[in-house]
């Protein structure tokens, strides 16, 4: 898995590609966190080039989620596609998370 | 009656992750499973795997036996790719496992169990035995998905 983290005026776009496992999912947590304790406080999580997603990375997710509610950063999600789509969806998280079409859209909403 | 198999027996072993996920893949592009079925075998096996070596309470070197099969199922019309754990820990049964709440928000949602229940929204079968002091799961995919070609 490798993580780009794109600075821009309306929030931080972390860009995760490649394949989000048990041996992986850590990193996402540590660079998001990472992310938020800089003071951001709008984060855009770009999946489109994940691949693979299992409950590790869910639960990497989730624990980053609930970290940014109490610091007041709001987390957004675009470019959920394939499997990683339908793990989002049969694992509730879609419906927890705000899912933008666009990554215009996702900093706008 | 299944094409028959390899098998691969492996210590529970997290390092072992990688290997195992690697001998399935394999296993599902050998018996020509749909390439679009790939993640999701993947998923299910690592979910299996890991609840293996996190919750069975077998002592360190336990080995686990997973096997890949092309085989009918029941009374099924078509082939599915089936993966088969064997393990020698205490009994569990992962179709008896409570269903997670889904609904909740972010602050009352627990971390984590959801790997369980990923692997039988998943697959298109799934089965549980205890026998001869072990338990062995099977989860089966259908070969002939929805808008796909074999």
């Amino acid at each position: 898995m490798n993580i780009i983290c794109d600075k821009r005026e309306s929030g931080t776009l972390l860009q995760v590609n490649g394949r989000m496992d048990a041996v992986s999912a850590p990193a996402f947590e540590k660079d998001f966190l990472q992310v938020m304790e800089g003071g951001e406080t709008t984060v855009v999580v770009d999946l489109a080039d994940l691949k693979y997603i299992s409950s590790a990375g869910l639960r990497s997710i989730l624990a980053s989620a609930k970290k940014a509610r109490k610091a007041g950063c709001t987390m957004h999600f675009y470019g959920l596609k394939g499997m990683v789509e339908e793990v989002f969806q049969v694992s509730g998280l879609g419906s927890m998370f705000t899912v933008s079409a666009t990554v215009e859209e996702a900093f706008g909403s | 009656m299944s094409e028959t198999d390899a098998h691969l027996s492996i210590v529970a072993d997290f390092d072992n992750l990688a290997e195992v996920t690697a001998f399935v893949c394999r296993r599902a592009r050998e018996l020509t499973a749909p390439e679009l079925l790939w993640p999701k075998i993947e998923l299910v096996v690592e979910e299996l795997f890991l609840n293996i070596v996190n919750h069975s309470g077998l002592p360190p070197e336990a080995v686990v036996d997973i096997s890949c099969s092309r085989q009918r199922v029941g009374d099924g019309p078509d082939d599915m790719f089936c993966i088969s754990l064997r393990d020698r820990g205490q009994p569990f049964n992962p179709l008896k496992k409570e269903v997670p709440a889904l609904e909740q928000d972010v602050d009352s949602r627990p971390i984590g169990g959801l790997g369980i229940y990923l692997v039988i929204q998943m697959a298109d079968h799934c089965s549980y035995a205890r026998q001869d002091d072990s338990n062995i799961f099977s989860a089966c995919f259908r070969m002939k998905q929805a808008g796909q070609r074999e």
